[in-house]
């Protein structure tokens, strides 16, 4: 738990003290800012929640303890409540530790600096649910970790949480900007390098949105039809 | 509730996976107060039966009433009165054991104040109090086992199903999980799975024999042993005993052993005063002669059968 908090935090020390300055495409501005750098680390440390959504409910389904809890008189809501809440508040933490951290680095809080905050917090929901829709489909911590894996990693290149959407192929760009990370991204960069507003940022708001409310809900669903 | 609804009321309860015939037109009915043990080998449905009556199972047909709740149609209520003791040892590895109690009693709706004091009380009894806030990875199987009793019992349930309880524990621990268990008796429900007959044979009042799904025998231990073991046999020491007199006892009953200077003799409806004055007059010196009784074990063997199972 410490290592999920902790990790987006370190990795934006290291990538901004590392790579800060070393330049990108003409009139892109610096892909390694202290912006684009926190936005794109909280991203990839949300991703991980994945892994604790999803271990978590595989966990107790491996030991039986999930089992055993459906003897007691719990109603379905009440599991969905017990194996989602953890994790959506260890993925508000995570975000505001992180931008703690960026502040400290010299981030410049911002007037629409509060809607980067939603937009981690729709796309820590959309982990979150896509966790609970793996679990659905694995019976165990092992199977858990190699999925989540193999998803999470190319997700958070594709959506370009280590090196901006602009630099990649045209083919990589265009997988990225379609997931609910490339968005979060997308909009998560606008509003700190270009103090973009809530207009200019709706339609990947209105995405993510999308996204979460749709992976959550079908995960909710998988998880309630696995009890 | 009324006093006299039955705790427990199968009818004609019957359980399919696919071709298989896990529980096959069960009938049974478990009055208010009585621990019932539910005896049969591996695979013959004891748990199958189990996880029906606790709602983790839908029964393909038939019913199952637990304190007048169909367990199909009102599975709430009767989780509400359940309390479930697991064949494994199903715990949170994450937690410790307070913890483990805790999880349990939030989900049956226990107040802090009443957790607190039923898990201390159990946690005392069971001999787990100081390890209480020792993690799960921490404990022996034993411990393992007497925390998932206490969890199955943290909320009083009126109804508690222990399956094969205390599987794998040493003469002590298993002591100590029978006199917790005998102190619930004419108090709760019990329903008791096992494998170990003088487990079934010290505890329980009554007894069913499970096989291939089907309730092959019922009754009180010592009535099965009456009346399902047709055979008595007699124990008896000669000080002296000559090949030729086994010979004759041979040809007399149906089933002769000897080993040294004692030898064993079985037969349907055997008399002693018969047998005494039978080896009498064939010169027969006998020290000592007693009968044997019947064990629940060969009960058990002789519905069963003696076949391996899976």
């Amino acid at each position: 738990m410490i290592i999920l908090l902790a990790m987006p935090s370190v990795l934006i020390v290291f990538m901004y003290q590392i790579f800060s300055g070393v330049g990108g495409p003409e009139g892109g501005g610096d892909p390694f800012s202290l912006e684009r750098v926190t936005v794109g680390m909280t991203v990839f440390g949300l991703l991980w929640l994945m892994t604790l959504a999803a271990g978590k409910i595989a966990g107790d389904k491996e030991t039986g303890f999930l089992r055993r809890l459906r003897t007691t008189p719990t109603r379905a809501l009440g599991f969905v409540l017990a194996y989602s809440i953890p994790p959506v508040l260890v993925s508000i933490f995570q975000i505001l530790f992180v931008f703690g951290v960026a502040l400290l680095l010299g981030l410049t809080w911002q007037e629409n600096t509060y809607l980067v905050l939603l937009v981690l917090f729709l796309c820590g929901l959309s982990t979150i649910g896509l966790g609970m829709i793996l679990s659905s489909f694995t019976s165990n911590r092992e199977q858990i970790e190699g999925v989540t894996i193999l998803i999470l990693l190319p997700l958070a290149f594709l959506s370009g949480a280590f090196m901006p959407l602009e630099i990649m192929p045209s083919w990589a760009s265009a997988i990225g900007s379609a997931t609910y990370t490339g968005q979060a991204i997308k909009a998560g960069t606008s509003i700190l390098v270009d103090n973009a507003g809530l207009e200019t940022i709706l339609p990947e708001l209105r995405n993510l949105g999308i996204w979460a409310g749709s992976l959550f809900l079908f995960g909710v669903l998988c998880f309630r039809r696995n009890i | 509730m009324s006093s006299n609804t039955a705790a427990i009321q199968i009818s004609g309860l019957t359980k399919k996976f696919g071709n298989l015939v896990a529980v096959n037109d069960l009938n049974l009915e478990i009055p208010q107060g009585e621990l019932f043990a539910l005896l049969g080998p591996n695979g013959a449905g004891k748990t199958t039966t189990i996880n029906m009556l606790c709602c983790l199972l839908k029964p393909t047909s038939g019913t199952a009433r637990v304190l007048g709740n169909d367990v199909a149609k009102k599975s709430y209520q009767v989780k509400k009165l359940i309390g479930v003791c697991p064949q494994e040892t199903v715990l949170s590895e994450r937690l410790n054991a307070w913890e483990n109690l805790e999880v349990m009693g939030k989900q049956n709706g226990m107040s802090f104040g009443q957790q607190k004091r039923a898990a201390t009380s159990l946690l005392e009894r069971l001999g787990l109090l100081e390890r209480a806030r020792d993690r799960v990875p921490k404990f022996s199987g034993g411990m393992r086992r007497r925390l998932s009793l206490a969890m199955a019992l943290l909320h009083d349930p009126e109804v508690i199903f222990l399956d094969e309880p205390t599987l794998g524990m040493d003469p002590q621990a298993r002591r100590t999980m029978w006199d917790y268990i005998s102190n619930l008796k004419g108090k709760k429900t019990i329903l008791l799975t096992t494998n170990y007959m003088d487990e079934a044979d010290e505890l329980s009042d009554r007894v069913g024999i499970i096989d291939r799904g089907t309730l092959v025998a019922l009754g009180t231990a010592q009535q099965l042993k009456t009346d399902l073991v047709e055979g008595r046999t007699l124990t008896i020491v000669a000080a002296s005993i000559q090949p030729e007199v086994v010979k004759k006892l041979q040809e007399r009953y149906s089933q002769v052993t000897q080993q040294g200077k004692t030898f064993r003799v079985s037969s349907a409806g055997l008399d002693l005063k018969e047998v005494v004055d039978y080896l009498y007059s064939l010169g027969v010196t006998i020290s000592s002669i007693s009968f044997e009784q019947p064990t629940l074990e060969d009960v058990f063997l002789h519905v069963t059968g003696k076949g391996l199972r899976d």
